[in-house]
């Protein structure tokens, strides 16, 4: 894994997640490599991007914090996590730190990406199984629960 | 959404779940969402880009999973461990796969993106917020429902 | 700033969000639209100052409803509001001829921004 790809996903949802969201990460984050299995916190996004390569980032969010996102984008407050808004909200959140994400990447390394819709889910202890593509987490701490952020890249460059 | 779009991943059905021994291949329910929520025990879903955009997922109850998994394998798989989801995650490449390869072969070139495999009892999965067509397919070992979201 | 606005962006959480930040900054939202055919169709009808316009949508995308709404009306002011920005990008979407290019999130300044430019 290229660190080069990862880090300004991590940039990107710090940032964002304070401009669309009023919640701030605290401390340090460090990525470490992740297992072929990831098992979700609650609230689950996946997108997938590509162009001269392809990759995937995951944001997994615990409950509190997933609605709490949800809340502070919208104004709306959900009584389930498996609400359709809550869950069109937190995909629309992950476009947006992808886009981010995305848009630092082609500047710097011409890499052309572009997203693919982004896909949400919600039931704890649900795992995501992601075969042939390495990956990389980074575990991130706020107000109201952790985030786990997951790169993962394919192809020749990454 | 036309069916020029729909109807290679229904061929690749026919094409590759032979290959691994389910038969009995019949198109059940054809149904149009507006939003496609998905909550079946197994769900692999894939990107697709070039001419079309979006997503595509493949579904399965644990019963049909394990059968799948089961047949591709060559051995009785009884739960859903890395062996059957490895399984899953490669038999949904290949149904993808051989969708795209029919599409670019009609000038509508497409590429898709690795399989994330969702496993969970009680998950809700929203799988796009764009239109999304929903086809329930019959086979010998259960039902697979396919859901296709494109932005086209 | 009372410009009456024309949304078309296939996220209902965006065209929301949107909508709350232009009502807030002066302007009228007259109309939103999921996708660029339908945003196509409210402009013949709604006639609006300013179109905010997303890129990738569904039926329709946003680079072929701006090369459709400029062979409507040359002179239509339209403002992309896109989640990808890079470099190569807002070139080749600012090569249609539109007054800006904004990437998400967007907050009420850098709409405001925007809309001052016209």
């Amino acid at each position: 894994m290229k660190m080069d790809y990862c880090r300004p996903f991590l940039d990107s949802l710090k940032k964002i997640i304070v401009e669309m969201a009023n919640i701030k990460v605290k401390g340090r984050q460090a990525f470490y490599p992740e297992d072929k299995v990831l098992v979700s916190k609650g609230v689950t996004s996946i997108i997938t991007f590509a162009g001269k390569v392809k990759g995937r980032l995951v944001l997994d969010m615990e409950q509190e914090l997933a609605a709490a996102v949800a809340k502070n984008i919208t104004g709306y407050t959900f009584d389930s996590i498996k609400d359709n808004q809550l869950l069109a909200t937190i995909a629309e959140f992950n476009n947006i730190v992808a886009g981010d994400g995305v848009t630092s990447l082609n500047n710097k390394h011409s890499l052309g990406l572009n997203l693919i819709p982004p896909v949400a889910f919600s039931g704890k202890g649900a795992v995501i199984c992601i075969d042939k593509m390495p990956s990389a987490s980074v575990e991130c701490k706020t107000q109201y629960g952790t985030l786990r952020l997951n790169v993962a890249f394919e192809g020749e460059d990454a | 959404m036309d069916v020029k779009y729909i109807n290679p991943f229904l061929e690749a059905m026919l094409a590759v779940l032979p290959s691994f021994g389910i038969t009995d291949i019949t198109r059940g329910t054809v149904e149009v969402k507006e939003d496609m929520y998905v909550n079946m025990d197994i769900t692999s879903v894939l990107g697709l880009f070039g001419s079309v955009r979006g997503n595509i997922s493949y579904s399965f109850t644990e019963v049909t999973g394990l059968a799948i998994a089961s047949s591709m394998i060559g051995e009785t798989v009884e739960e859903l461990d890395e062996m059957a989801w490895s399984a899953i995650s490669e038999l949904s490449n290949q149904l993808a796969g051989r969708g795209c390869k029919i599409l670019s072969d009609n000038e509508l070139s497409t590429d898709f993106t690795t399989p994330s495999v969702i496993i969970g009892k009680d998950v809700q999965l929203l799988v796009s917020p764009v239109q999304t067509i929903s086809i329930d397919i019959e086979t010998s070992v259960g039902k697979i429902q396919i859901n296709i979201g494109l932005e086209i | 700033m009372s410009k009456k606005v024309l949304i078309v962006d296939d996220s209902n959480i965006i065209r929301d969000l949107l909508k709350k930040a232009l009502i807030r900054i002066g302007c009228t939202v007259c109309g939103d639209a999921r996708n660029g055919k339908e945003g196509i169709e409210m402009f013949k009808t709604l006639q609006p100052d300013i179109v905010f316009m997303d890129i990738s949508m569904p039926v329709m995308d946003g680079v072929e409803a701006i090369k459709r709404l400029k062979q409507l009306d040359s002179d239509v002011t339209i403002i992309v509001l896109s989640a990808v920005g890079d470099e190569q990008t807002v070139e080749r979407i600012k090569e249609l001829g539109v007054l800006a290019f904004l990437k998400k999130p967007f907050d009420d300044r850098s709409i405001l921004d925007a809309i001052s430019a016209l």
